[in-house]
């Protein structure tokens, strides 16, 4: 079973990242970010959604098979197919997400939250049963009663998930609400926390570090801030205030993140983080 | 809660058209975009204006300029070249001949007739008595304003600080941070939640200062603050980067021209049910458009949305085939596919 202790950057520029509509990586591009990622003392790398066809099962099989030392992992949504095709592609960690606010499960899926959780149920049993380790995505958390993100946190525990992503789907939390949720969870939450930001309204990078700051033990980033609408909170730029703060993970170059940063950015045809003159 | 009427623009862009020496003409038309911005105020370095001095009589009477100089060796005479009465002067409130140059600069401002709104540096990381001692210190003179240099640190220290400068002192409280860490707009946020009114940024974020747009929607979403909003918002801001010759990122949070374009087969699908599941607002909001691209991460729902609006059913198998096609072209190309190749792509399978 892969450490959960080294860093607590989870890097997602592979997924979340390119999945900002007009972006594709190559296979070859994504296995360079990768290597990059893991030389740069990255330790946990969301490579992509094997799911989605041979192009990316592709290059999935190319990163699983470049011996990096940090954990590769997929992500899937609760269901058969999803992880049939990551298992497919060798990935050994399997994340695996859920909606958990109302509106997500009522409205999106048009379901219960007792089939949520069956849906999950079974997910997690399939994954384990091919020897996989599972860590479970909490969608459009920030919208959802904390009661609720703790009851999937509790399901997740007992079915031998080893982590929870609090996802912010739609960035609206701001620092203040960012303490205060993420204070009281960290306390009641069996699990380790990963916060996962959206810069909607450009708190992207704030909300990660206060997250971090008040308790939970993980925070996904993606190189250059790309992602979904305005992006996520980027590696580089959360990394350079928690060096500031004297926060810095041991084993993570600095200066080598912030060289992927421009390198996404070019090859995703977005620009560098723009205010940084 | 805090009225929207109290929250003031001090705008950092149009400076940078006066560093760049647009022409008198050029620098009228910019001022103009920002007051259909809603943005009343702005504020020129006159260390800069004085390499061109533009005349400024024409931009003034559009919008309120404020003058910026540095305390150190600063040239009061320069407001009275560029006509201008209200001055911001840039101090470190930490050197230790603060309280004697300030004796000094007040007393030449008052001689010639300039309102002054102090702009502090290096208060981070200060005591309450320390910060305490600086307030004394200012309460003997009569500045109309005192605003927050913010370059980095621990922005809850920051909603203490501004909370106590603002019960200590009678004059209006601005913020003016620095986006160097990304943490500009939190910054602001936290100083306008603890009283601040006053707020130094710039249209995009441009050059590092705080991004105007994002504190106009944040302060709304997060604080309650009613700001206007006005009707073209997107555009008046892409205008001001069209002036000075930027390109706008196309991530840009607020107006950026891809926030709201959605390509993943979940998002899709989810924002054709309901637009909030994957937005943060409506894109009305800000003046811009819902966008459905088809690429490497759609799924089978945005094929046939896309195709049904053209008049044609799929059915279940063909969007699957299709969805196979238009996945492998999109990973050849690099990139999302056009109507017309999704509609060539369509015919030829």
């Amino acid at each position: 079973m892969p450490e959960l202790k080294p860093g607590f950057l989870i890097d997602t520029t592979l997924r979340d990242g390119e999945q900002a509509a007009g972006i594709v990586f190559s296979a070859m591009e994504k296995l360079g970010i990768a290597i990059a990622l893991d030389n740069a003392g990255i330790t946990w790398i969301e490579a992509g959604t094997p799911v989605m066809g041979q192009e990316e099962a592709e290059a999935m099989r190319l990163i699983l098979d470049a011996g990096l030392k940090a954990v590769a992992f997929s992500w899937n949504r609760a269901c058969r197919q999803d992880i049939e095709a990551s298992v497919a592609c060798g990935f050994e960690f399997l994340h695996i997400s859920v909606p958990v606010s109302d509106l997500h499960i009522y409205r999106k899926l048009k379901q219960s939250r007792k089939w949520v959780f069956d849906q999950l149920t079974r997910a997690v049993y399939l994954a384990q049963s091919q020897g996989c380790c599972v860590s479970v995505g909490a969608e459009d958390a920030s919208r959802a009663h904390p009661d609720q993100f703790l009851e999937l946190a509790e399901l997740s525990e007992r079915l031998g998930a080893v982590r929870i992503r609090y996802a912010d789907t739609v960035g609206l939390l701001d620092p203040f609400s960012t303490r205060k949720i993420m204070s009281d969870l960290a306390i009641r939450c069996s699990l380790p926390i990963e916060f996962h930001a959206h810069n909607d309204f450009g708190l992207a990078t704030a909300n990660t570090v206060t997250a971090l700051q008040s308790g939970a033990l993980f925070a996904s980033v993606t190189a250059a801030g790309i992602g979904e609408r305005a992006g996520n909170a980027a590696l580089e730029e959360v990394l350079a205030v928690m060096e500031g703060n004297d926060g810095m993970p041991k084993g993570i170059n600095l200066a080598a993140t912030q060289k992927i940063g421009c390198q996404v950015a070019a090859i995703s045809n977005r620009r560098d983080i723009f205010y940084r003159v | 809660m805090i009225n929207m009427n109290k929250l003031m623009w001090l705008d950092q862009t149009l400076n940078i058209a006066v560093r760049q020496q647009y022409a008198a003409q050029k620098l009228v038309d910019f001022a103009g975009i920002l007051v259909s911005l809603g943005i009343q105020q702005a504020v020129i370095h006159l260390a800069e204006w004085q390499c061109d001095r533009p005349e400024l009589a024409e931009v003034q009477n559009k919008i309120t300029l404020y003058g910026l100089l540095d305390f150190a060796g600063c040239k009061l005479s320069l407001a009275e070249q560029a006509g201008i009465t209200q001055m911001i002067l840039v101090c470190d409130a930490k050197q230790v001949d603060f309280g004697v140059r300030l004796k000094e600069v007040m007393q030449e401002a008052g001689v010639r007739g300039l309102a002054v709104t102090l702009l502090l540096e290096g208060l981070e990381g200060l005591t309450a008595t320390e910060l305490s001692g600086i307030i004394a210190n200012l309460k003997q003179y009569p500045v109309v304003g005192v605003i927050y240099q913010r370059r980095k640190g621990n922005l809850f220290a920051l909603f203490d600080q501004i909370t106590l400068l603002k019960s200590s002192l009678a004059c209006p409280i601005g913020i003016s941070a620095s986006n160097a860490y990304g943490l500009a707009t939190a910054n602001t946020l936290a100083a306008l939640k603890a009283g601040a009114t006053q707020v130094l940024a710039s249209v995009g974020g441009i050059d590092g200062y705080t991004p105007w747009e994002e504190v106009l929607i944040a302060a709304r979403q997060f604080l309650g603050i009613n700001t206007m909003l006005p009707p073209k918002l997107a555009i008046g801001c892409w205008q001001i980067f069209s002036m000075l010759e930027l390109t706008v990122p196309a991530d840009k949070a607020v107006i950026g021209p891809a926030i709201f374009a959605h390509e993943s087969g979940l998002h899709v699908d989810g924002v054709t049910k309901a637009p909030e599941l994957y937005e943060p607002f409506a894109p009305e909001l800000v003046g811009l458009r819902r966008q459905l691209i088809v690429g490497k991460h759609s799924g089978t729902a945005a094929l046939r949305t896309k195709f049904a609006a053209w008049g044609i059913k799929l059915e279940e198998e063909e969007s699957k085939n299709l969805l196979a096609g238009v996945r492998a072209l999109a990973v050849r190309k690099k990139t999302a596919l056009s109507d017309d190749e999704l509609r060539s792509l369509y015919l030829s399978g």
